[in-house]
């Protein structure tokens, strides 16, 4: 016997109930599922904290001021003239047994901070015949330096809200530069990059400096003079405190830095 | 099992990552310092006699004005000293020395000897570390002072700047007298400080383009006697002159090699001259140019094997470089005007030269290859460059016009192009020629 339905029958209105409700969520999804599958066209961002980066327009390189004149005595009266080897007999020069350092004091903070320095050249080596020039296209070689300050990477990515901004790495940069002075007329002055780690005290004071290669300290004076250079930079009391925000010990209490003088050549 | 392999192996990589816990998480270059004298306090040296104390004032005083005029150094005012020479001895307080804004210092003694002889000891401390740099004693005749002055600031140069000093050396220069159109030109020495001066030659004969040898006991220069320029040599020891060759022709524009062993001069002949060569102990003569045109002021690099010189071959003066033996000539300045009297650094790193161009004379350095020319000082004439033994800083003459006529003097000036200074001398002065450092 072949089932036949009716419109009394409980099965069909089952049917039917399912159907509507299906055409129903089929009419919802269609409705407002549909819209969604192409997205819309931004409206609005999330907010996006950002900052204006101050990246120095000037540069931290002071041109060298013409040395006050120079007061000589007047010549001694002509001495006779003797055989050299006689009246120079060559001092012997000895070592001197290092005196012991007394233990380290915490330099002071500076009394008051240096004045902003004028100016300049790119190359701090003059060139007379350029200076006219280069007085010029000064506006354009500081826009040329501000890209040269170009933010370092930092290693493991920490959270977002501790990490050093590029704000503070950049005072950071331009405090140290302020305190370094490299042998800049050395012999192949661009190969002296030098690179050194401090550990830095809670109140943002050294700890303590480590020249990372020591075997060239060692054995090569033109080096000694350029890591000498840049431990003074980073113990120099007018750079002391370090500029850092207090609130981000973890990150800095080490730091890594390397002193290239390739800015000012 | 492989899996427990593999997870070691992780494990282990994973330790190996992060094990350096002094790892820092800021890394920080820095390209661009200051360029600023390095302030440096040098109290005198302490001498507990009075005599020991005047020395020790004196050479404190030489070893200051040395580094001073470097450039590289600012000495730190004596009157705002706090600690004494005598407690200096015992421990340097730093921290007065921070307060001071002092980098360096300088602790010394004076001891008189009981065989006569000065004791000068010193330390070089570096505030901020408070670590000793060097430490040197020197013993020596007490009237040699000066000389041990300039050593030590010698050794204090060299290890704060790396590089070596250059305060132990001498000039020699020619002292010009009279009135301009009756000029003498009289050989001269002096300290590089301008102290000491002592004058060589007569006035006789007019004297130019004096040059040291590196061994120091020689010059060599040209000199007119009886109206015939030649190449001499001088011995500054004993006085005693000699012509360098027998030649009919003018030589001039001498100049040793390295080693002192040979004289590279210019030999004139008709309207031009080129460059020799003269073996000192085999009197051996090398024509290194040939031909028509006017090559002179020839230097020889430090190591030997080339030989810069100016040149009109190519139409107008300019600086080449050839092998020693003369092969493999290459013009190297290219700027506009005429270039002259190439002089090689004795580091081998530049060539210094004057260059005349729009009616003014400059004084510059550009690399052996002519790269990287820079020009350190522009006047109405200036010429003559001539190197510390260090190549870190040029000395030369420079004159300016006035109503009554324009004289030379000597200066200086560093090879950044910065800190020119006028050296001091009794008289005008011009062609100066640094020595090695003394022996």
């Amino acid at each position: 016997m072949r089932y036949v339905p009716t419109l009394n029958d409980d099965s069909l209105g089952n049917g039917l109930k399912l159907s509507a409700t299906l055409h129903f969520l089929m009419f919802l999804f269609l409705y407002f599922g549909l819209p969604h599958l192409i997205p819309p066209l931004p409206s609005h961002h999330e907010p996006v904290p950002f900052e204006i980066v101050a990246i120095a327009d000037i540069t931290n390189v002071r041109v060298a001021e013409n040395p006050e004149e120079e007061k000589q005595l007047p010549p001694p009266p002509a001495p006779e003239p003797k055989p050299q080897a006689a009246a120079l007999a060559q001092p012997k020069a000895e070592e001197v047994e290092a005196l012991k350092p007394k233990p380290m004091e915490k330099p002071k903070p500076p009394a008051e901070k240096p004045a902003p320095q004028q100016d300049l050249l790119g190359s701090v080596l003059k060139n007379v015949a350029k200076l006219k020039q280069t007085e010029e296209v000064k506006n354009a070689d500081q826009k040329t330096d501000a890209k040269t300050s170009a933010p370092s990477t930092p290693g493991l990515a920490p959270a977002l809200s501790s990490r050093l901004t590029i704000t503070e790495e950049d005072a950071l940069r331009r405090q140290i530069g302020q305190c370094w002075n490299p042998p800049i007329g050395a012999r192949d002055v661009q190969s002296l990059v030098v690179e050194i780690s401090i550990d830095v005290n809670p109140d943002r004071t050294v700890a303590d400096v480590d020249i990372v290669d020591k075997g060239r300290y060692a054995s090569d004076s033109f080096f000694r003079a350029a890591a000498d250079a840049a431990v003074r930079a980073v113990r120099n009391p007018k750079c002391s405190p370090l500029e850092l925000a207090p609130d981000k010990y973890e990150q800095w209490k080490r730091i890594d830095f390397t002193f290239d003088p390739r800015d000012m050549l | 099992m492989r899996s427990i392999q593999g997870f070691v192996a992780l494990v282990a990589l994973a330790v190996l990552g992060f094990a350096n816990p002094a790892r820092a998480e800021i890394k920080i270059d820095i390209t661009r310092g200051v360029v600023e004298p390095i302030p440096i306090a040098i109290p005198s040296f302490f001498g507990a006699a009075a005599s020991e104390s005047q020395y020790g004032r004196d050479i404190a005083d030489v070893v200051s004005a040395d580094l001073v005029r470097s450039g590289l150094f600012s000495a730190v005012d004596p009157r705002s000293f706090v600690q004494d020479a005598n407690s200096l001895l015992v421990q340097p307080h730093f921290a007065d020395w921070r307060v001071l804004n002092a980098q360096a210092l300088v602790v010394g003694k004076i001891e008189m000897q009981s065989d006569g002889r000065l004791k000068v000891e010193f330390r070089l401390w570096d505030v901020f570390s408070e670590q000793q740099m060097t430490g040197l004693a020197y013993f020596s005749i007490p009237n040699n002072w000066r000389r041990v002055a300039h050593i030590v600031a010698d050794a204090i140069y060299k290890r704060i700047t790396g590089e070596d000093g250059y305060f132990d050396t001498r000039v020699v220069y020619i002292a010009e007298t009279g009135p301009l159109d009756k000029r003498v030109k009289r050989l001269a020495i002096m300290d590089q400080d301008g102290e000491n001066n002592r004058v060589l030659s007569d006035g006789r004969a007019m004297v130019l383009t004096p040059r040291f040898s590196p061994t120091m006991q020689q010059i060599t220069y040209m000199a007119y006697y009886n109206n015939r320029p030649r190449v001499y040599l001088f011995n500054i020891d004993t006085g005693a002159q000699t012509v360098l060759g027998d030649f009919d022709h003018m030589t001039f524009a001498p100049r040793f090699s390295p080693g002192g062993n040979r004289v590279v001069f210019a030999l004139s002949e008709g309207g031009n001259s080129n460059i020799y060569t003269m073996d000192l102990r085999t009197h051996h003569i090398q024509k290194l140019t040939s031909g028509s045109a006017i090559s002179s002021a020839p230097c020889f690099s430090p190591d030997g094997q080339h030989i810069t010189f100016e040149s009109d071959r190519g139409g107008s003066q300019q600086i080449y470089v050839m092998n020693e033996d003369g092969s493999n000539v290459q013009r190297i300045s290219f700027g506009e005007g005429n270039y002259g009297t190439p002089v090689w650094s004795p580091r081998g790193d530049l060539i210094a030269f004057t260059k005349m161009h729009d009616g003014m004379f400059y004084i510059g350095v550009m690399r052996p290859d002519g790269s990287g020319e820079r020009e350190l000082v522009e006047a109405w004439h200036a010429e003559g460059p001539t190197w510390a033994p260090n190549g870190r800083v040029l000395m030369y003459f420079k004159e300016a016009p006035s109503s009554h006529g324009s004289t030379p003097h000597l200066y200086s000036v560093d090879l950044t192009g910065y800190n020119e200074r006028e050296i001091q001398t009794p008289t005008d002065a011009s062609d100066p020629a640094w020595s090695p450092l003394l022996p």
